[in-house]
């Protein structure tokens, strides 16, 4: 089973595959950067297994996705304290990334949309992501990250997406995510 | 100045859809605001998104896009009925979509009925507005 994480940029797709690898495989998967479009290549973690309380195992490949965008300014990284160069690099990198992550969405076989909980969830990028899973009948299942931040807002989450199952999760300190794997194992069902 | 056009459907009704998305592209990069009756097919939408990324460059930053669609939920079953079968025979005009260029329009909010489109220079005279003494 391919499991992808999908999402905008700078929702913690790569914070979350870091979390999954670091409790079940005890390694790191991806790199991470408070600066957006880190993630510019579609990176798989194979064989995958975790389990749950009842001792039920489930093993899948995990694929972390460049951070999908309807806009790439280099400028916005040259804010960030980088060079011409290196900011038009990325921009360039970042805009294969988007693409190669549309591109993807066929090969999964269910998706987590990873949404930052402290941003306005009605953006037509988030609308656009789950409209084409459920287009293509790809059961998808919403990370709502960022929970352990005072701004985090999980009613908005789950005001917007009513048909789809959220989960409030920290996926950079770990918080509820025994639940998320709890979530995995009916998504995969 | 900003410039907003007007894109009834029966305009793109009869294209393809690599042609939809080229035509409404072609009105961005005019760095014109295009605000369009109904909304394109999901798969359209991320068409949409891949084909802007391969032409970002130097003059084009992307876009900003947003869909206003009619909450189905919300409507009593008269009203779904109306709209799918106006769907069928006329084609999904319901809603109505609105793409800008990312040089011009900052972002655009939904809430989720009403829509606020923030250009950059309102957003830059926002951001210098001084904070009242008390």
């Amino acid at each position: 089973m391919k499991l992808g994480l999908y999402g905008p940029p700078n929702g913690g797709k790569s914070t979350l595959a870091n979390r999954i690898c670091q409790d079940w495989l005890g390694e790191d998967m991806s790199t991470v950067s408070h600066v957006a479009h880190e993630t510019r290549e579609i990176n798989i973690k194979e064989q995958v297994s975790i389990k749950n309380k009842k001792g039920k195992e489930l093993t899948f490949s995990l694929v972390d996705t460049p951070g999908i965008a309807t806009k790439i300014d280099y400028e916005d990284f040259l804010k960030k304290g980088m060079n011409k160069n290196a900011a038009k690099t990325r921009a360039k990198e970042a805009t294969k990334g988007v693409i190669d992550a549309i591109k993807w969405l066929d090969n999964m076989d269910s998706v987590v949309v990873v949404l930052d909980s402290t941003k306005d969830p009605y953006s037509q990028v988030n609308i656009t992501i789950i409209g084409n899973l459920q287009a293509r009948n790809i059961p998808v299942l919403i990370a709502a990250n960022k929970m352990d931040l005072k701004k985090s807002n999980m009613d908005v989450i789950k005001a917007a997406f009513p048909q789809y199952e959220v989960v409030g999760i920290s996926a950079k300190y770990g918080k509820n995510v025994e639940d998320f794997y709890e979530q995995l194992f009916k998504l995969a069902k | 100045m900003v410039t907003f056009q007007f894109v009834p459907f029966h305009d793109i009704d009869g294209l393809s859809s690599a042609k939809r998305i080229n035509k409404l592209l072609n009105i961005v990069k005019e760095d014109k605001i295009v605000i369009m009756e109904g909304r394109l097919r999901r798969e359209e939408e991320a068409d949409l998104i891949e084909i802007t990324m391969e032409e970002i460059g130097p003059k084009f930053k992307g876009v900003e896009l947003s869909v206003i669609y009619p909450d189905k939920n919300k409507q009593d079953l008269k009203q779904r009925v109306k709209g799918t079968f106006a769907n069928i025979l006329l084609g999904d005009r319901q809603g109505m979509t609105i793409i800008g260029p990312a040089s011009i329009v900052n972002k655009i909010e939904k809430n989720p009925d009403k829509i606020e489109l923030f250009t950059k220079e309102s957003t830059k005279r926002y951001r210098a507005k001084p904070k009242k003494k008390r």
